[in-house]
């Protein structure tokens, strides 16, 4: 297990090998270090806009320096297909997201030895396959109907606030079931926010950092567990047997028979929250908000979604597959705005990428922010178009990663996505209540989401009054 | 040089191509072409996907379609055999 000691030590190693390397293959390397620190203050105080500079002076590849570590930033599908093919004793995300232990635990996935996190990956997807994603869609209509009651005829709504509350609850409903999620209070969110809150950008140059962001989200880790301790026992008194992810946590063993303990599936469902719940929070609000930006296709939008819902008159897996423009407007958002924007290797053993040779114990960071702006891959990059034909490739599109470390909930949270939208745009009408150049972007916790505040106004549909 | 496609009795054939790096065993290709598609519960951090058969006809081609569409993480590829 790396501790902080060990964690220092490195940076340590790594502050010795941060001196350019001479010769032809010399990996570009960005201007404007500060003797001491590095880029460190720059990549922290606004990590998007500093990678773009990388990108920018060095091209495909650049190194930067965070504190000691040694960065190299990778740009374009042929780099990211030869990173995400890699193997993990090659380039480790367990190493570079040692951040991450104190979130989830001590013992859970990054926290884990690694045949363990294999074991409890495995036990994370048998609650995301197809067969389980059928009872998922109607959970989640069922949460935008209530959320709809709720808005009433007309109104102004804070997108990023509406949908942080909704996905909360569809995703707790869906995780841990209907009694919990009616059970569900300002505590629990309060909670998820401090566990959120204990990552931030400077978590990746020192993930061990003292400070009062962590010991908050220690403590609510502490305090979830209590929580989701009690929920554990009391379904065991009762037997009854549930749809949900609590169910299979519950029910899972390792492969020598040990059940999980009520410490491991807390960390299990702190990993799926965290996965799971900003980011589809991000990628609605930002949908939402391009579907109003654009209203060049909203006509459009509005009769498919009328025919589908015509055609089928709940929200099922098949309805959702015919909402094509609605695909698009998600994937379009997803890259121009992906939530995560510092997907992190640690180089294990040398790692060899075309005529570069990048030393063990450097980091390698992909951002899709950067990457998903390449004319090269995208034509017209900055335009949004949601009939953008998809890349051929599967390395040009990686908001949600790839190879084996990709994001296992990707269904999940485009079906999420799509049947809060469908709902809601079968209903209301939303417009902006600002001039559209107030709508920024903003990147608290290492996660892209809207600026605060970031309102639409609503109007009931003719028809669809109470 | 032109490539013909191959058919068999007047029928396109087609051949499958799974990218087993990128699968995580999501199971969508098993329930669109359960007779093509089979789990292969491996020791590895995913269960595998495994091609029940990888030269198809026509006739299957459309359930192999609809899962090269619908997999999420993109790792099935369905190419019409061509003479070499």
């Amino acid at each position: 297990m790396t501790d902080s000691l060990q964690w220092f030590n490195l940076l340590e190693q790594n502050r010795r090998k941060v001196i350019p390397m001479s010769g032809a293959n010399q990996i570009p390397q960005v201007s404007g270090a500060d003797p001491s620190i590095g880029h460190l203050e720059e990549f922290n105080s606004d990590p998007l806009l500093f990678l773009q500079r990388v990108h920018k002076e060095c091209g495909e590849i650049g190194e930067f320096d965070l504190a000691g570590l040694g960065t190299i930033l990778l740009v374009g599908s042929e780099a990211h297909e030869a990173v995400f093919r890699a193997n993990e004793e090659q380039l480790s995300a367990a190493q570079a997201y040692q951040m991450m232990i104190p979130v989830f635990g001590e013992g859970i996935q990054y926290g884990a030895p690694p045949h363990i996190e294999r074991q409890q990956l495995k036990i994370q997807i048998q609650g995301l396959k197809h067969d389980r994603m059928l009872n998922y869609a109607g959970i989640v209509e069922h949460e935008t109907t209530l959320l709809i009651k709720q808005l009433g005829k007309k109104g102004t709504i804070d997108v990023n606030q509406i949908f942080s509350d909704l996905t909360l609850k569809t995703s707790t409903h869906c995780l841990l079931g209907a009694e919990l999620r009616s059970e569900l209070n300002d505590e629990f969110s309060t909670l998820y926010k401090d566990l959120e809150n204990g990552i931030a950008p400077s978590s990746l140059s020192d993930p061990f950092e003292k400070n009062e962001r962590l010991t908050k989200c220690i403590r609510a880790r502490k305090r979830l567990e209590e929580l989701i301790g009690d929920h554990v026992d009391r379904r065991r008194t009762k037997g009854k047997i549930y749809e949900d992810m609590l169910q299979v946590y519950m029910d899972s063993k390792y492969e020598d028979g040990t059940p999980l303990n009520k410490a491991e599936i807390t960390g299990m469902v702190i990993w799926f929250m965290f996965a799971g719940h900003h980011t589809s929070a991000n990628t609605t609000a930002w949908t939402l908000l391009e579907v109003v930006k654009n209203p060049a296709y909203l006509s459009k939008l509005l009769e498919e979604i009328d025919q589908v819902f015509l055609k089928f008159p709940t929200v099922t897996v098949e309805s959702l597959r015919e909402l094509l423009l609605l695909d698009g407007f998600i994937r379009e958002s997803l890259r121009l705005h992906p939530p995560l924007n510092a997907i992190t290797r640690r180089v294990m053993s040398d790692f060899q990428y075309k005529e570069f040779t990048i030393p063990t114990g450097k980091n390698i960071m992909i951002c899709p922010y950067v990457s998903h702006k390449l004319e090269k891959s995208f034509p017209k990059p900055l335009s949004f178009n949601p009939e953008r034909p998809s890349p051929k490739d599967n390395f040009s599109e990686i908001a949600f990663g790839g190879g084996r470390h990709k994001c296992i909930g990707n269904g999940f949270a485009i079906l999420q996505v799509k049947t809060i939208l469908a709902t809601l745009l079968k209903q209301y009408t939303f417009n902006l209540s600002e001039l559209p150049e107030k709508y920024g972007e903003a990147m608290p916790a290492l996660i892209l989401r809207p600026k605060d505040p970031c309102e639409l106004t609503y109007v009931k549909k003719d028809g669809q009054g109470r | 040089m032109l490539k013909k496609t191959v058919k068999v009795d007047n029928r396109l054939r087609y051949r499958i191509e799974l990218d087993h790096d990128l699968c995580q065993g999501h199971s969508v290709c098993i329930a669109e072409a359960p007779a093509l598609f089979s789990l292969n519960e491996s020791n590895a951090s995913y269960d595998q996907i495994q091609l029940i058969t990888s030269e198809i006809d026509e006739e299957q081609s459309e359930a192999a379609f609809r899962a090269q569409k619908y997999c999420p993480n993109g790792v099935i590829r369905v190419l019409p055999i061509e003479d070499s």
